[in-house]
């Protein structure tokens, strides 16, 4: 479904260029879960960005089944964005000015036929992530964890067929974590959601069924037994 | 439940209320000085106009010394009375370049002694020559005037053609009105043929009104209309150099000469206007890079969410509108509130009548500074808007870290 072929990106850092990422290259089949563990600065957010039409590599392809990602014109790669593909960042990525419920209906604001019923998805969302009490309130009124639930619930709000994952638990404490993982479990198996996920945390691996290891650029395949 | 961008800009313009509120007041300040500036720009050109158009005559002649008094009555609608004698007027008719002349008698009345009315500028004129009264009534004359029979300024709203009045002790009937001006020397006066005028003053106690002494055989002003060969300038030397006594005064100097002196000082007012205006758009393009800064990693993830380039451009660019256009609109208030509330010291300081502009020029004023206000902010936030929206989404995101 995806096919990542000798992707490349530095960065020039003072006069030091660094390889952010050096010629990664996977496939990535429907439905699959894949963890890209690394340690902070290995070029994990990297690699994710470039495969989620973000950034642009120096060399290498994204092939989204026939449809070359970085071919697209600008305009046609945010349509792609906001039709196949969704994130869960690793900060806090709640639009301060908007309420729980405006923030997840927020991809809709650019696709007009996403919009006929996004309300009721959007609050059936907030319910499996425990926030149904929370649509009208703003991201300041939330607690961490709260915020990081919100953004999940968004991350589905388009019924994207890819959701790239950086660090998606961080904030949370355990419990809530196993809860959102669960929901992540869930819509990869109903909906058949694929998932990329970035972390460091390795309890997340037992969820996936392909895991890579990121070490300065370098992305190689892991047998996690 | 609708939610759009223009939902988000509304919301970030809340966001820091403070600030945005900072942004509208620094248009408004622009915007209420340039609409000030330029309505006032604008009276002043529509007075002169006006005011000579409405004389209709190319030289006005008066006593010497009296030039100051005529001016004043003329442009800042001061009534004033000064006498020459009548028989300069058939001389002033045999010098070259003249057309036509109409002599006028001005009469201040002064209270208690005069009518119902009240105080009121009285104008005697010669309906036989006269050319610059009667082309302005209001709607023809039935008949030529009668005796006792006067035109009314527009200003006096008491009265309605067919109407009478006193006026030291005699009726007088109004027969027409003239056409309003705006100038109070013109909307203000109530005009009757010289000779019903003097036979008013013969019949009038002398003692009590003992003014009309004066100007039995006197007159006030002389309006001369030049041949088209002539020019007025050359036709009032001619007068000047010919009839000991008298000042020729060019009507189109007369406005050209206090358009020169008064544009020189609004002129000076609107470059520093203009100054305002740039150093505004410069001011509000900092905050607004200030503002787009802030909100990097916001844009970024717009972007990452699927918002395209021109909705991220749109997005700024609204902003600025809204607020630049709000405060357009408060500035245009504040600046018509300022004419308004100090039109007599404005009057005052000006000297010349203060007129509103015509309607139409009005709302031209107003969309111009609309227009204007709308450029400030748009100018101001078009390189944020444009730095933002070219920025790639990933370091949109990495860059508000």
């Amino acid at each position: 479904m995806i096919e990542i072929t000798g992707l490349c990106k530095s960065y020039k850092i003072g006069k030091d260029i660094i390889k952010a990422v050096d010629n990664a290259s996977f496939k990535v089949n429907k439905g699959d879960s894949i963890m890209i563990y690394g340690h902070s600065g290995s070029g994990k957010t990297t690699l994710l960005s470039i495969i989620g039409g973000l950034t642009k590599p120096e060399l290498g392809t994204v092939r989204y089944g026939g449809t070359e990602l970085w071919s697209l014109t600008d305009n046609d790669l945010s349509e792609f964005r906001n039709k196949r593909i969704n994130f869960i960042f690793q900060f806090s990525s709640l639009i301060p000015t908007l309420t729980v419920l405006e923030n997840i209906i927020l991809p809709a604001t650019f696709n007009k036929a996403a919009r006929r019923g996004i309300i009721d998805d959007a609050q059936d969302l907030l319910s499996k992530v425990g926030l149904q009490d929370k649509q009208n309130a703003y991201p300041s009124q939330l607690s961490g964890g709260q915020q990081r639930r919100a953004a999940i619930a968004r991350a589905f709000i388009n019924n994207p067929e890819i959701i790239l994952a950086d660090e998606p638990t961080g904030d949370l404490d355990e419990e809530t974590e196993n809860e959102m993982l669960e929901l992540c479990r869930k819509m990869n198996v109903e909906k058949g959601i694929t998932f990329i996920i970035v972390t460091h945390n390795t309890d997340i691996a037992k969820q996936c069924n392909k895991h890579f290891v990121m070490n300065r650029g370098i992305l190689t395949s892991k047998d996690m037994g | 439940m609708s939610f759009s961008l223009s939902t988000l800009a509304y919301k970030n313009i809340r966001r820091k209320f403070f600030r945005s509120m900072a942004i509208a007041a620094a248009v408004m300040v622009v915007a209420a000085t340039l609409f000030s500036v330029t309505t006032v720009m604008d009276s002043v050109e529509t007075s002169l106009t006006r005011g000579t158009k409405r004389l209709g005559a190319d030289v006005m002649v008066v006593p010497t010394n009296s030039e100051t008094k005529a001016m004043a009555s003329l442009l800042a609608g001061e009534p004033s009375t000064f006498y020459m004698d009548r028989g300069i007027e058939e001389k002033i008719r045999k010098i070259e370049g003249v057309k036509k002349v109409a002599g006028q008698l001005y009469l201040k009345t002064s209270r208690y002694k005069c009518c119902d009315t009240g105080d009121m500028f009285i104008v005697g004129f010669e309906p036989e020559h006269d050319f610059t009264i009667t082309p302005w009534l209001a709607e023809s004359l039935k008949s030529p005037l009668a005796p006792k029979e006067g035109i009314m300024g527009r200003s006096i709203t008491a009265y309605r053609p067919g109407d009478s009045f006193q006026i030291y002790g005699q009726l007088i009937k109004i027969a027409g009105m003239l056409e309003a001006t705006g100038m109070p020397f013109i909307d203000n006066a109530l005009y009757l043929p010289i000779e019903s005028f003097r036979d008013m003053v013969e019949k009038t106690d002398n003692g009590t009104v003992n003014i009309f002494d004066k100007i039995n055989n006197e007159i006030s002003t002389i309006l001369v209309q030049t041949e088209p060969e002539y020019s007025p300038r050359r036709v009032a030397i001619f007068i000047e150099s010919r009839i000991e006594g008298v000042k020729a005064i060019v009507s189109e100097d007369v406005a050209a000469s206090v358009r020169k002196q008064l544009f020189t000082l609004l002129r000076s007012i609107l470059s520093i206007s203009v100054i305002l205006w740039v150093m505004s758009i410069l001011l509000i393009s900092v905050v607004f890079s200030m503002i787009v800064n802030e909100r990097q990693r916001e844009l970024g993830l717009l972007r990452a969410l699927g918002a395209k380039k021109t909705d991220i451009f749109r997005l700024i660019i609204s902003e600025a509108a809204v607020l630049s256009l709000s405060g357009g609109l408060a500035g245009i208030g504040i600046g018509g509130l300022f004419l308004f509330l100090f039109r007599d010291p404005i009057k005052a300081a000006l000297n010349v009548p203060y007129m509103w502009p015509q309607p139409v020029n009005m709302v031209l004023l107003v969309l111009i500074c609309l227009f204007l206000s709308f450029l400030t902010g748009t100018l101001a936030a078009l390189y944020p808007a444009v730095k933002s929206m070219k920025m790639e989404p990933y370091a949109a995101i990495r860059g508000g870290e």
